[in-house]
Order: C-alpha cells, then sequence, then structure tokens
C-alpha cells in the first residue's frame, strides 16, 4: 500500500514538473508585450557577440612612432579591459601598424545599448593617465599609468568609494619624487586635468586612493585610467566610431544573425534527430527525456543570461553542439544498458536497475571531469575561451542531472505505472510484454 | 579461440606519421592562421553613391560586389574570409578581409576590383595590413587547461578503473588534443579559436567513449563467460559492444557536414574543426585507447607471472 502510495507521489511530482517547465519555458524564450513594456524572455537578455551579430566598431590614430610590441601589448591590454568590462568576443586589430581597431557587440546581458557601446568605445582613447606636479608648462615629474602604475583598483568601505593605484618600484620612486617637488598632485588624462590633491598628506608612496562620489562614476574613471595606461598614445579627436555588419559574411543587414539561427537550427534537428533515435531504439522513454532537455535548455538559459561575462560566440555554439552530444550519448548509453539486461532475460524492474547502476559511472566520470577541467578553465581563462568552458562546465552539470538523476527517477516512476497497466506502453524493449 | 589483437604498432606509427607530417608543414608553410590569431589584410569598398542628388547607401550591392571581389581575389591565390558592411560618417563602406598578410601585387588588386565592380578606383581603399595578437596569457590557459584535464583523467580513470586505466585516460585525451591540431595543420584548415575550443571539447568526447570501453572491460573481466579472452579480445568485444558510440559520432559529423556545406566561411571552417575532431576522438577513444590499455594490461599480467613464477620456484 505504501509502495503505491510513493508511486503516486513520483508521478505527482513529475507531472507538475513538466507543467512548470512549460511555464518557464515560455517565460524563457517567448518574448511578450505588456503595455507599452517589451518583455524579451530570459533568452533575449543573453550576450552575443559582434561576430555572430553586428555591433560597433572604433578606428583611433596611433599618435608618434609606436613599435609592433607596443602595439601587440596594447591591443591585449584593451582586449583584457574590454574582457573584463563584459565584451568577452571584442576583436582588436591593428591596421597598418598606425591605427587601432576595436570592434564590440552592444546587445545581452550586460545591458549595453548602441550609445553605452559607443561610449564605452570613446573611453579606450581617453589619454594617457598621469599624476603630474604641475598643471601647466611641461617641467614637470610625472608617474604615468603605462610605466609606473602596477594595479588600479576600485572598493567601497563604509559607503564610500576609492579608486586605489598600487606603483611599481619605479612607480614609487617617482611618485615620491613628484610629492617632494609639489604640494599639489595633479591628476591628468590625456591633456584633461580631471582631480588634484594635496601631496603634503601622503605618507605611503607605494600607493594612492583616491575617493570618488560614487560607484559608477568610480567605475568609469577605473575604465579610463586603465586604458590610459596602455603602451601607445590613441588621438581621441580623431577616432571613428560606428555601427557594422556581422563578421561572417550573412549579407549587409544590420543586426543579420543567419548564422545564429543556423546554429539554432541544427542544434534543434540535433536534439530532434537524438529523439527520433530513442523513440525508434526504446520507444517511450523518448518521451521521458523530452521536459528534461526542454529543463536543460531553460537551465542553460538562465545561467547564460544571468552570468554577465557570457557571450554567445562561434567558439560557444560548437561548444554547445559538443555539450548536447555528450547529454544525449548519455542518454543513449544508459537506455542502451537497461535494454541490454532485459535481452539478458532479466525483469524490466531488475533491468532498470542494473542499467542504472551500470551507466552511472560512466557518466559520472565523464561530468566531473568536464566540472572539474572546464570550470577551472571558466575562471582562469578569458574572452572566447572562457565563454567555451562556461558551456561545457554547465553541460557537465546538466549531464549528471539529466542522465544520473532526472532520467533514472523518470524511468522508474514510469515504469511503477506502466507494468500495471493492461496494455503496458513499449518501454526499453520491443514489444509490450516483460519476461516476468 | 579468437586470437586478434589491436595493431598498436600501427596505430603509433600512424599516428607519428601525421604529427611528423604536420611538423614538416608547419616548419616549411608555417601554421594557416584566422586573422584573430595570425592577423591579415583588408581592403575597404565605398558602397554609397550619390543619384539624382539622392544618397544611396549602397547596401543592395554587396552580395554583387563581394562575388566579383571573390573572383579577383582568387585569380591572386587569395581568398575572403570575412566581409561586412560598417557605417562611416558619411558613407558605407563594404569591408573585406583575408587571411593572408603577405599579398603580393596590392596596386594591381586594387585596380581589378575597381574595374570588377565598374567603380571609380577611389572607391577602393589600398590593401591594409591586420596585426592580431597572440596573448602569452591565452598560451598559458591552454597549457594549463591541457594539463587540469590530463591530470584529472588520470586520477579519475585510476580512482574507477585502475592506474593503467588512468594511464590510457590520460594519453588518449592527450592524443587527440595533438591529432587534432596536428591534422588541423596538415590539412591547412584554418587554425582559429573555434578549432582550439573544439581540440579541448572533443577530448570530452573521446573521455566519454573510454569510460564507457572500460565500464564494460571492467564487466566483461569478471563474467565467467569470457574468462578464456584475452586483454585484448575482451577489450575488442567492449568496444564492440559501445558501437552505438558511432551513432553519436555519426550525428555530429552529419551536423559538421551540413556546416562545411553553407556558404558561410565561418560556419564551414567551425564545421570542418568539429569533423576533424570528431574523427580524430574516435579514433583515439576506439582504437588508441583500447590498444595501449590492452599493451598495458599484457605487460603488467607478464610482469605479475614472472613475479609469480619467481616466487614459486623460491618456495620450491
Amino acid at each position: 500500500m505504501k509502495k503505491k502510495k510513493s508511486t503516486n507521489y513520483s508521478l505527482l511530482i513529475i507531472s507538475i514538473l513538466t507543467i512548470v517547465i512549460c511555464v518557464c519555458a515560455i517565460f524563457t524564450f517567448v518574448p511578450m508585450q505588456f503595455g507599452d513594456t517589451l518583455y524579451t524572455g530570459v533568452w533575449g537578455n543573453i550576450g552575443i557577440s559582434s561576430n555572430v551579430r553586428g555591433g560597433v566598431y572604433a578606428e583611433y590614430d596611433i599618435v608618434g612612432e609606436a613599435s609592433g610590441a607596443q602595439i601587440s601589448s596594447s591591443m591585449e591590454k584593451i582586449k583584457n579591459i574590454l574582457v573584463e568590462k563584459g565584451y568577452q568576443s571584442s576583436n582588436v586589430l591593428s591596421i597598418d601598424g598606425s591605427k587601432i581597431r576595436v570592434e564590440i557587440g552592444y546587445t545581452g546581458a550586460i545591458g549595453q545599448t548602441l550609445d553605452d557601446a559607443r561610449t564605452d568605445l570613446a573611453k579606450v582613447a581617453s589619454g594617457a593617465f598621469e599624476f603630474r606636479s604641475a598643471s601647466s608648462g611641461t617641467d614637470y615629474v610625472a608617474v604615468t599609468g603605462k610605466d609606473h602604475i602596477k594595479k588600479i583598483s576600485v572598493a567601497d568601505y563604509n559607503g564610500s568609494t576609492f579608486i586605489t593605484f598600487e606603483f611599481n618600484d619605479a612607480g614609487e620612486r617617482k611618485f615620491e619624487e613628484l610629492c617632494t617637488a609639489s604640494q599639489t598632485v595633479y591628476v591628468y588624462m590625456g591633456d584633461s586635468l580631471q582631480t588634484s590633491f594635496s601631496a603634503t598628506n601622503v605618507s605611503n608612496f607605494s600607493q594612492i586612493q583616491l575617493s570618488v562620489t560614487d560607484y559608477a562614476s568610480a567605475k568609469d574613471f577605473y575604465y579610463r585610467a586603465m586604458y590610459g595606461s596602455i603602451d601607445v598614445k590613441l588621438n581621441s579627436s580623431t577616432m571613428v566610431s560606428n555601427t557594422m555588419s556581422s563578421l561572417l559574411g550573412v549579407g549587409y543587414s544590420e543586426g543579420a544573425s543567419i548564422v545564429l539561427w543556423e546554429f539554432v537550427i541544427l542544434i534543434a534537428l540535433m536534439i530532434v534527430a537524438g529523439f527520433v533515435y530513442l523513440a525508434v531504439k526504446f520507444g517511450i522513454a523518448s518521451v521521458l527525456l523530452m521536459p528534461i532537455m526542454m529543463l536543460n535548455s531553460i537551465i542553460a538559459c538562465w545561467v547564460f543570461a544571468g552570468i554577465s561575462m557570457f557571450e554567445i560566440n562561434v567558439a560557444s555554439l560548437v561548444a554547445i553542439i559538443i555539450g548536447i552530444s555528450v547529454i544525449f550519448g548519455g542518454a543513449i548509453f544508459y537506455l542502451s544498458r537497461i535494454a541490454e539486461e532485459y535481452k539478458q532475460g532479466k525483469t524490466i524492474d531488475a533491468s532498470i536497475e542494473a542499467g542504472t547502476k551500470k551507466a552511472r559511472p560512466a557518466t559520472l566520470i565523464t561530468s566531473t571531469l568536464m566540472l572539474a577541467m572546464f570550470g577551472v578553465f571558466a575562471i582562469i581563462a578569458s574572452g572566447e575561451l572562457a565563454c567555451t568552458a562556461v558551456v561545457l562546465t554547465l553541460c557537465g552539470a546538466l549531464n549528471i542531472l539529466t542522465n544520473a538523476v532526472l532520467l533514472p527517477w523518470f524511468v522508474n516512476s514510469f515504469n511503477k505505472t506502466n507494468k500495471k497497466q493492461g496494455k503496458p506502453f513499449r518501454f526499453a524493449h520491443k514489444g509490450g510484454e516483460t519476461n516476468e | 579461440m579468437n586470437k586478434r589483437k589491436y595493431p598498436l604498432g600501427i596505430l603509433a606509427i600512424i599516428s607519428l606519421v601525421i604529427i611528423a607530417v604536420s611538423a614538416i608543414i608547419v616548419a616549411i608553410f608555417g601554421i594557416n592562421t584566422s586573422i584573430e590569431i595570425g592577423g591579415g589584410s583588408q581592403i575597404e569598398i565605398t558602397l554609397s553613391y550619390e543619384e539624382d542628388s539622392v544618397h544611396h547607401d549602397g547596401r543592395e550591392n554587396t552580395t554583387e560586389y563581394v562575388e566579383k571581389v571573390k573572383k579577383v581575389l582568387k585569380e591572386h591565390s587569395a581568398s575572403i574570409d570575412t566581409y561586412f558592411v560598417e557605417d562611416k560618417l558619411v558613407e558605407t563602406t563594404l569591408v573585406i578581409r583575408v587571411a593572408n598578410r603577405n599579398i603580393k601585387n596590392a596596386d594591381d588588386i586594387k585596380v581589378e576590383i575597381a574595374n570588377a565592380l565598374e567603380i571609380d578606383q577611389a572607391k577602393v581603399s589600398d590593401v591594409q595590413l591586420l596585426n592580431s595578437y597572440f596573448s602569452n596569457k591565452l598560451v598559458l590557459y591552454i597549457g594549463l587547461a591541457v594539463l587540469a584535464i590530463l591530470a584529472i583523467g588520470f586520477f579519475m580513470g585510476w580512482l574507477r578503473y585502475g592506474v593503467l586505466a588512468g594511464v590510457s585516460l590520460m594519453f588518449v585525451i592527450l592524443h587527440s588534443f595533438i591529432m587534432t591540431l596536428a591534422l588541423i595543420f596538415v590539412s591547412r584548415v584554418q587554425f582559429s579559436l573555434v578549432g582550439l575550443c573544439s581540440a579541448i571539447a572533443i577530448s570530452i568526447l573521446s573521455v566519454f567513449a573510454l569510460a564507457c570501453i572500460l565500464e564494460r572491460y571492467k564487466e566483461n573481466a569478471k563474467s565467467s563467460q569470457y574468462e578464456e579472452l584475452g586483454y585484448d579480445q575482451k577489450l575488442m568485444l567492449s568496444t564492440k559492444q559501445n558501437a552505438w558510440l558511432l551513432i553519436l559520432a555519426g550525428v555530429m559529423c552529419f551536423v559538421s557536414v551540413v556546416m562545411i556545406c553553407t556558404p558561410i566561411n565561418y560556419m564551414r571552417l567551425a564545421g570542418l574543426n568539429i569533423l576533424i575532431s570528431v574523427v580524430v576522438g574516435g579514433y583515439s577513444a576506439s582504437c588508441i585507447g583500447p590498444a595501449l590499455h590492452g599493451y598495458l594490461l599484457e605487460l603488467a599480467g607478464a610482469k605479475e607471472k614472472k613475479r609469480l613464477s619467481k616466487n614459486n620456484s623460491k618456495t620450491k
């Protein structure tokens, strides 16, 4: 009697779960209009790189002579700052050794509009960041961002926001010299005076903290100071910035996302092919996998939209294809083990028990490996590699959820009800009968 | 009794030859890198025009222009890598990028493009050199990633199937990563971040495939039904019992072939990278892995036998 109750509970939970999944799916994937408010769905908040869906570009002239090494190092620094800002798949290139070109996407998780993206690109040419001993003339002591600053950080202490500049050894000496030479320290970005402070109160020359009114201003100053610390000088007055189409050669329309749709269709085809294969081979089991795969895609969407540093780019789309293959592979492996046990003459209950036991280790090994390896990789890497790692880490977790938890639970619960039917569904074996 | 064995020697030679050939090709011709890794060249063509005092952005000409430029570049042994339209302040331009930094006859190309498009030469820019950077950090990340996956693969294999399986698992991961890169270099497919990501990601599928085979082997080794079979035969049987993995590989190959058939360069490249990765992953997991594991088991078995016979002779 007790057993029957638990079976009913399982089925009830599965039914409720399926309804919840369907409702969540609607809010995740379907854009809706509420009066004047457009709700794009969670899917609409996922960042998409400029490579896939077009974006904004800017070209900056390099002022004066700059070596190839200086240009490369500046490009790397710009890329790192953009990645920190959330533009994971930004492209940074130099043209003819005289210009630096930056391309970024402007939609997605970081909530950027076209104007925000343009403002961000304008910051790149903020001008050299310097602490100076004088606000006029050319004869002054300067602590420069590119030569003397080791680290810049923003922090909140008791409701006040500070930017901290840490100097390297040469910077520490230079800053001491500056404070001795002048009673006031002037903070410059290019030729524009940003702020000044008294040098008499400075006692520690290895770092300096500047107080800023609010966190947003501090962050803005932080990024401009970072850009002002690159090795080459960029001309802000000749900067060209505008929109560009996708980099994938998909036609002339801006925001063209044919490639994205091609990938979506391919992924959908893969999933359908997986279901068809499972349906032919294992009957009703494919239906059990459907809500789980739907749940997986909802979780994936929410995670991707929730991680501000995630962007969909070609590499992460390839990773999605590989990740889905792993999950489907795990499901096929699990169900084929059940079918095989059944073929050996075991009862369906015994087959499910033995199949689950035998399939779990391979799934767990693969998933743990994915979680451990790509989890670490997602944290330490940046750019496209980090996005790929995020996808594969998530697929590792979803593989465990699907093939080690939910699918066995669904299969067990379904089997308990199915075997009581007068004409049971074909389930993991040919025909309706069992070996009992 | 079936005494068939894995031809480990031949498999090793095949892998070594491919790796050696790729090393030679890289030494002679260099790596065919994508723009994001190795830089390239670009040409800008003004699309916008004035007609009856009305300004047109000229975007409708994009496809036609691209086709014509493609032909001109083909005559100079170059091909379009990417193209896109960008808005300047007063005009719209078509930017065409080529993953080749050493374009010869750049001036001739400019003239030929202008002639082919029947536009003024002033509307076609000079060939501009694009430089990218390959960050040391990126190399470090990839190195760390490969080391981490090798270490974790070894420990997972060791914990579940024993130290020899750990070694086999680790070797398969390394083999599939190196071989994927080698095949990308040999086939002169553009080496891009997508390729790199595929190479790393596909090692997971190899692990999954080999884990399934090892799981079967563990089961078969316990079964009295197969106790007369040798290590290699049991491994062959385990591989055969996991033939369904071919379907998975087949689906991925199908996806990659569809991608290769699209007219978009990026998609084609991604498809080629997946195809190469899947083929290598399948080869590593179903041939190299079981063959190496069989060999290691045989070695360990022989050593154990020797030790036992020594002990026996001592007791006698």
